[in-house]
């Protein structure tokens, strides 16, 4: 028996992106955080909260608290729930939830919300905590939180593709560049290469502005019918494709992809589109390496040959090469734990609705957003990917 | 050959060793799970230097030296190097030691000087 290429995402907007800006330390309680995003999508839209009947909660500090009881603290009745909790990729997998959700009409409205605080202490105890395989195979050595799996993952990959820490620098440089523009940036300073040698090493490979700064934050979007989103004059993208993929390629020793590459083709026969069409990738920044596996794995360029498409293309959201992280990444925004994985989408939504609150692509009418997230051991296990169009004007 | 330092999960049903520790062996789902013997001989894949830690305790330590290492007998490890960085492919010997905080932790030699 063979599957069936999966239903097309038709007559599903998703809109409404919002961003409630990051900061280092919060004052508040993620509730707060989840909260405000929740509100500006209510105040935004101009849809009801009675309206929404549908959430997605995305955060790793919001235990006790899960998005069940996150119903009841927000007042909200609701005939379809989702915990989704996939890190990185949590953008476009959340997405995919909520389209089906809509198109098999469980839910009409459905707010899709990641937010945490991850300030200082809280981030500790999370890495503490993260998983069983975290906590047994990796963390007791060095308890160096993510900056580990990723420093073996990037040398690795330096040794058997021949990048260079300027390879590397090419895409956090270019991400300052587009997060200088972005008023929610916590980095505003562009980065000079010299800057980003010189910076002190964290994890050899790794050095200071190879790594996300975690920080607290929420991200928010809505999904609905491309009828309500019409009739509530919302600008709204389409769901040209989308994939998720976990815990692929389980026998390579060390990572060298996510599973993108698995779902390549399908995806990109589902938009009857090429990699070459996107006029923007917003892909998952944790690590430049990460960005990399993304390049290639979703056919911007062969296997192995990142560093040279880094060196040869502009990464600029206004250089005329492939805008990368158009509104900054979390290299400039910083890495609100579960938000960080909503970063894609909601700025892909903004570019393709012509919306951009920093540097706005020119014709950015289709544009390729990814995720990748959980490192468990020592890999990520999630990959995710979709394409936004632009929807009618 | 010196007995073996080192003990791994080990599934009783198809005998293959895995890490991190289960419950339920990742080749057959059996959860007959016993921690036996086993060589620690192995390949280092990939290494790297922390200069960084999480932990007040370790930062004295620091900079830190740690690889993945393929074992011989199929499993695949994080641990420290004893003995700074070493390059791929070198061949290692990991034991159930500790680390530099005096933890129980994976630690790998070198099986051959330099």
């Amino acid at each position: 028996m063979t599957a069936g290429a999966p239903q097309d995402y038709a007559g599903v907007a998703v809109a409404v992106p919002v961003t409630i800006p990051s900061v280092r330390e919060s004052g508040h309680g993620v509730q707060w955080w989840l909260g405000k995003a929740l509100a500006a999508l209510v105040q935004e839209s101009g849809i009801a909260k009675d309206e929404i009947d549908g959430l997605i909660i995305a955060s790793y500090t919001l235990r006790p608290d899960n998005a069940v009881t996150m119903s009841e603290y927000f007042g909200l009745s609701l005939r379809w729930l989702d915990d989704v909790h996939m890190g990185g990729a949590t953008g476009p997998i959340a997405l995919r939830r909520a389209a089906r959700a809509v198109q098999a009409g469980d839910a009409e409205m459905v707010a899709c919300l990641a937010g945490d605080v991850l300030g200082g202490a809280a981030f500790t105890s999370l890495m503490d905590n993260y998983s069983s395989f975290s906590r047994d195979g990796m963390m007791p050595y060095g308890e160096a939180g993510p900056n580990l799996p990723f420093a073996l993952i990037t040398q690795h990959y330096m040794e058997r593709t021949g990048a260079t820490r300027e390879d590397m620098g090419q895409i956090c440089l270019a991400q300052r560049h587009n997060g200088a523009a972005q008023p929610h940036a916590l980095f505003k300073k562009p980065l000079r290469m010299d800057e980003y040698l010189a910076a002190r090493p964290v994890a050899e490979p790794l050095h200071l502005f190879d790594c996300v700064m975690p920080c607290s934050g929420a991200e928010a979007f809505l999904v609905m019918s491309e009828e309500r989103a019409k009739a509530q004059g919302l600008p709204y993208a389409r769901i040209a494709a989308a994939m998720e993929r976990h815990n692929s390629y389980s026998l390579d020793d060390v990572q060298s992809s996510g599973g993108w590459p698995l779902d390549r083709d399908a995806l990109y026969g589902a938009a009857g589109r090429g990699p070459g069409d996107m006029a923007f990738l917003q892909a998952y920044d944790d690590y430049p390496v990460i960005v990399m596996f993304q390049l290639e794995g979703l056919g911007f360029c062969a296997p192995g040959e990142a560093p040279a498409f880094v060196r040869e293309t502009a990464l600029t959201a206004d250089g005329g090469g492939l805008p990368l992280n158009t509104g900054g990444g979390q290299l400039s925004l910083g890495q609100a734990g579960a938000a960080g994985g909503f970063v894609g989408l909601t700025e892909g939504i903004r570019q393709v609705t012509g919306r951009a609150l920093g540097l706005q692509v020119a014709d950015a009418e289709m544009g390729l957003v990814s995720g990748y997230g959980t490192v468990n051991f020592d890999r990520g296990l999630c990959a995710s990917a979709v394409i936004l169009c632009a929807g009618d004007k | 050959m010196t007995k073996a330092a080192l003990e791994l999960p080990h599934c009783e049903a198809c005998h293959r060793p895995h890490w991190p520790p289960r419950e339920i062996c990742p080749h057959c789902l059996g959860d007959t799970i016993v921690w036996r013997q086993a060589q620690g001989s192995g390949n280092v894949l990939t290494s790297c230097v922390l200069h960084h830690s999480l932990s007040a305790e370790l930062r004295p330590h620091l900079p830190l030296y740690v690889a993945t290492i393929k074992l011989d007998c199929g499993a695949r490890v994080v641990a420290y190097l004893a003995d700074e960085a070493q390059t791929v492919g070198t061949r290692v010997d990991v034991i159930m030691g500790s680390g530099p905080s005096g933890g129980k932790a994976l630690v790998a030699k070198p099986i051959a000087p330099r």
